[in-house]
């Protein structure tokens, strides 16, 4: 990073990029080309959609740093699984290849952020969602350069993102989550980024592969998608948003009792074993695929998050005595 | 939901209060409705401390704003 990150001018086309991935040999370099590149491209030319479209991603990201969106620890790790995998296979990556596979989930990310954005009712301009075109033609272009059209690869294209877009029209649909709900829409939205890894298995004839991987990933995304629906719940609860961990919340508090107070009593407790048994079970999953920066990274992802989540219980017991004061105060 | 209830909900949902808490409780406090009379500052202040003495520190994992790269 820093200085040894290569930079690409908005001026300069596709295959120039291109040939600057080549050059970009570690997997934080890669990825840093490949979100500048995603952002260059939009701001190439002067347009009122690259304008409003800019100016939305500056209220979701820091443009000038894209790939720390992308790469930072909390992350879904949508580059560097692509990049794993491909190391497990052959030892080393190419790195022109990976630079388009991030180049192509990037674009696939802002596709489905704008979608979200727009399906959940966020502020978004309309003349934002004109470049959906511009980021969807972008998620499938790379693609082209590695696979015909007789290629097993677009039947995993056709499969994979259309659960991801499923899932969100789905989940549209929902007021409240059942368990059931919750594995298979909720935690299924990130399904597309499993094409990347499919693209890694049929470019090096790997597709033994990705059943094992696609498997692991799901099992993972249930975790990351908990864990978000974890750190939103207050702010999903005031904004009348719904999740299963708030239908849980609604089903089994007391009669009276506020969620936040569920969460206090017993809902914390809840989050915490479902995480540890659905990390335990990623991480058996993991183990099978011989991957010891997978293993690292689900190290870090766990441990970080016990700690979070133990920290926020022992908030809890210190703060329960509070409620106690308010109860005093207003029969005073 | 009445204002302790509107505290305990910040403080296990917000790692920010929570750290406004910890800086300036009586400004805490005022911003959700709350008169830091010196009785709840010192409540409130006792629960901080017994955190610290859990965690050896107050604030959580920065959730939002890190940036550790990947190992890779």
């Amino acid at each position: 990073m820093g200085s040894s990150v290569l930079r690409i001018s908005p001026q300069q086309p596709l295959r120039s990029s291109r040939n600057l991935f080549l050059r970009a040999v570690n997997f934080q370099e890669t990825a840093e080309v490949a979100a500048q590149r995603a952002v260059a491209d939009l701001s190439s030319s002067p347009s009122i959609l690259a304008k409003h479209t800019l100016r939305w991603m500056g209220t979701r990201f820091d443009v000038l740093r894209a790939a720390e969106y992308f790469t930072q620890l909390q992350s879904l790790p949508l580059l560097a699984m692509p990049w794993w995998l491909e190391e497990s296979i052959r030892g080393t990556v190419d790195p022109g290849f990976q630079a388009d596979l991030m180049y192509s989930t990037i674009n696939f990310y802002y596709f489905t952020r704008i979608l979200d954005d727009a399906m959940d009712g966020h502020a978004i301009e309309p003349a934002v969602l004109p470049a959906m075109h511009f980021f969807h033609s972008r998620f499938v272009r790379p693609y082209f350069r590695y696979f015909g059209l007789e290629s097993q690869f677009w039947g995993h294209f056709d499969r994979l993102p259309a659960m991801t877009v499923e899932a969100a029209a789905a989940e549209s649909t929902l007021h409240e989550f059942s368990a059931e709900e919750f594995l298979t829409i909720s935690a299924r939205k990130a399904a597309g980024g499993v094409l990347p890894l499919a693209a890694v298995c049929v470019r090096y004839d790997r597709t033994d592969l990705l059943g094992q991987w696609e498997s692991m990933f799901g099992m993972f995304c249930r975790w990351h998608q908990m864990r978000d629906d974890f750190l939103d719940w207050n702010e999903d609860a005031k904004a009348g948003s719904a999740s299963w961990l708030l239908t849980e919340a609604k089903q089994r508090a007391h009669a009276g009792e506020s969620v936040a107070a569920w969460m206090g009593r017993e809902g914390l407790a809840w989050v915490r074993s479902i995480m540890k048994a659905w990390m335990d079970e990623t991480v058996a999953a993991a183990a099978g695929l011989h991957c010891e920066k997978l293993m690292t990274y689900l190290g870090q992802r766990d441990e970080e998050f016990t700690r979070l989540i133990d920290r926020t219980i022992h908030v809890a017991e210190a703060f329960r005595g509070l409620l106690g004061v308010g109860v005093a105060s207003r029969s005073a | 939901m009445n204002q302790f209830e509107i505290l305990y909900q910040q403080a296990i949902s917000d790692p920010t209060f929570l750290a406004l808490l910890a800086s300036d409780t009586p400004a805490a406090l005022q911003s959700i409705g709350i008169d830091p009379t010196p009785e709840i500052v010192s409540s409130v202040q006792n629960a901080l401390a017994s955190i610290v003495a859990l965690n050896g520190q107050l604030s959580p994992p920065n959730i939002t704003a890190a940036a550790t790269p990947f190992v890779s």
